[in-house]
């Protein structure tokens, strides 16, 4: 074997995936050829520094730029689709008799001809079934939810078409999901599979099946699949106060309490914090016992920070009841230095500290976000809830009114307690 | 991964940003041409890698802005691994990916997207072939072909790397 064959394979034999015989001959060479042993060595050398540059990480306002496109697209297209959908009102049955007329006379030719896309689009199920009988009938025609090489046997092709659609947006929205939280908290494997964050129902586009997400509970065992309530508000009231004195380094407790309407049997409770933020629990689980209703039971989040300045907690709890999977996220902005002089300023003082910020079609949870960062307030918002987008100038704004002014815009309240904004809906229960 | 998909084929975060949010954009707008053919995630990669070339191409009379942005940015990211407790080991890989990430900006389209690919992202030959449109055996020897290259032009600049 010469040198010549043996760099054309090189990047095989590194690989592995050779022929056993073939690899033994090429290592052969390799022992004997000192420049392509070197060569050799090179390349492996490469491959490693390649396979460990680090990954690059989206910055943080990536994900809500791609959201503010999205939003602009799915708009786009729901004026679309109403378009279509009233044209194929209009038109369709004529449409559909002749597609089947056209089949039956062995026309299909005429039926695949490129009319606009919505118009092919929706052809009938049952119709669709029928063209896709005769072997060249329908070739795959440009419209884009007419041809579907395989699994078109069975059920509806337009069914199964919107199923991957449905199932195509919901992964999109997953991975930029994915990709904001590569950013920050990739470690984190919470919740499983639970029906909160971005699906708590507020700002999911309205053409969107419901039952490609949260179904994590009122799921029958082997019956229909029911499209779970993601609108039942939940029946899980959780409010997280934090450590009195945050220091860093030692372990400090805020507290959770929980309180729900109907008994539930069984309510799972964990903590998650940020990067430098641990829980000092195993698994931060809090509490995994019985809720009765009425009842407000009071956990401790025992925490240590590695860092001084602002830390994220996450509030997770899990039960099988309706609505009873909720989560809560909160800041804490005030960890201090161990040796660091005097406590934070007060709350109350820090509310009224002028924030200096513009918002341009900002999500309201960011926008509060940035103004609690800040101003080094402390805010409570429930997961899923500010995907509405606002624009505000505050500049020169004391933070408390700046909090309410963003909030408000967004249709929510702001009610403060111990130096704690939380932030919940305006009208209490969020309209379908 | 589409993100750091277009920052290694580009080289330029700003860029990256925008051909990611191009990329989901197109990606989003055309959900309906998925057909299932190809994993989602493969048909996601080639909207990535075409918008990021297509936007490369249009950027291509700036290359030299290009790799100052990458010398910038790089040291901010080499922060995650640390099999070694010896810092001079460290230094060493650190001034070696410096060196292996400007020869990647180096390599023509094919080569440093082959690359990116299978090294970088994890790639099946396979799934490479989908995302590329072009035969298993090509990605192969595209392979082969991007790694010796590579190697050249790092042998050609770097001191570092010879030393192994």
């Amino acid at each position: 074997m010469n040198c010549g064959t043996v760099r054309e394979k090189m990047s095989l034999v590194a690989e592995g995936e050779l022929p056993a015989e073939e690899l033994l001959v090429i290592r052969a060479h390799l022992a004997e050829c000192g420049a392509c042993g070197a060569a050799y060595r090179e390349l492996r050398q490469l491959v490693e520094d390649l396979r460990s540059l680090p990954r690059p990480r989206p910055p943080v306002g990536l994900r809500a730029r791609i959201g503010l496109a999205l939003d602009a697209v799915e708009e786009a297209e729901a004026t679309e689709r109403t378009v279509v959908r009233s044209l194929w009102e209009v038109a369709g049955p004529y449409l559909a008799a002749a597609a089947v007329v056209a089949i039956a006379f062995g026309l299909a030719t005429l039926v695949s001809r490129p009319h606009s896309r919505g118009q092919v689009a929706r052809v009938p199920t049952g119709v669709t079934n029928a063209v896709e009988s005769p072997k060249e009938g329908l070739p795959a025609a440009p419209g884009p939810d007419v041809a579907r090489p395989t699994a078109s046997k069975t059920g509806s092709s337009d069914a199964q078409s919107d199923a991957a659609v449905a199932d195509a947006t919901r992964r999109i929205r997953e991975a930029q999901d994915k990709l904001a939280m590569q950013g920050r908290d990739a470690k984190q494997p919470w919740p499983p599979e639970l029906g909160t964050g971005r699906s708590s129902g507020v700002g999911g586009p309205p053409t969107e099946p419901l039952g490609t997400r949260g179904n994590t509970f009122g799921a029958p065992v082997g019956g229909q699949e029911t499209i779970p309530t993601l609108n039942v508000p939940t029946q899980i009231d959780v409010n997280f106060r934090p450590p009195s004195e945050p220091v860093v380094g030692t372990s400090v407790s805020g507290t959770v309490e929980l309180s729900a309407r109907d008994s539930i049997p069984r309510v799972l409770v964990t903590a998650t914090g940020d990067e430098g933020l641990t829980i000092d629990k195993p698994g931060g689980v809090l509490y995994s016992g019985p809720l009765r209703a009425g009842d407000v039971v009071r956990v401790p989040v025992p925490m240590t920070a590695s860092q001084a300045g602002l830390h994220e907690v996450r509030i997770d709890v899990q039960s099988d009841a309706p609505g009873g999977n909720t989560n809560v996220k909160a800041f804490i902005p005030n960890f201090r230095a161990a040796g660091a002089p005097a406590p934070a300023p007060a709350p109350t003082s820090a509310a009224d500290k002028p924030v200096n910020l513009v918002f341009r079609k900002a999500p309201v949870r960011q926008a509060l976000l940035d103004i609690a960062r800040q101003a080094g307030l402390r805010i409570e918002m429930a997961e899923g809830l500010g995907q509405e987008r606002i624009s505000q100038d505050v500049r020169g704004v004391p933070a408390r009114a700046a909090l309410r002014a963003v909030a408000e815009e967004g249709g929510y309240q702001v009610e403060e307690e111990a130096g704690v904004f939380r932030i919940t809906r305006g009208t209490s229960t969020g309209g379908g | 991964m589409a993100y750091a998909t277009a920052y290694r084929l580009i080289g330029d975060p700003d860029a990256a940003c925008d051909a990611t949010q191009d990329a989901y954009v197109r990606a989003y707008a055309s959900l309906r041409t998925f057909r299932g053919n190809s994993t989602f995630s493969t048909w996601l990669y080639r909207i990535v890698v075409n918008v990021s070339l297509d936007l490369l191409r249009r950027r291509a009379r700036a290359p030299e802005p290009l790799t100052a942005a990458f010398d910038e940015e790089e040291p901010r990211e080499i922060e995650v691994v640390d099999h070694s407790a010896d810092p001079q080991r460290d230094v060493e890989r650190r001034e070696r990916q410096a060196v292996v990430l400007k020869a990647l900006q180096r390599m023509s389209e094919d080569h440093r997207t082959v690359l990116v690919l299978f090294d970088l992202n994890g790639l099946a030959y396979e799934e490479i072939a989908e995302v590329l449109q072009v035969p298993l055996g090509t990605v192969k020897s595209r392979l082969n072909r991007a790694r010796l290259a590579m190697r050249d032009a790092i042998r050609e600049d770097a001191e570092l790397f010879g030393a192994v």
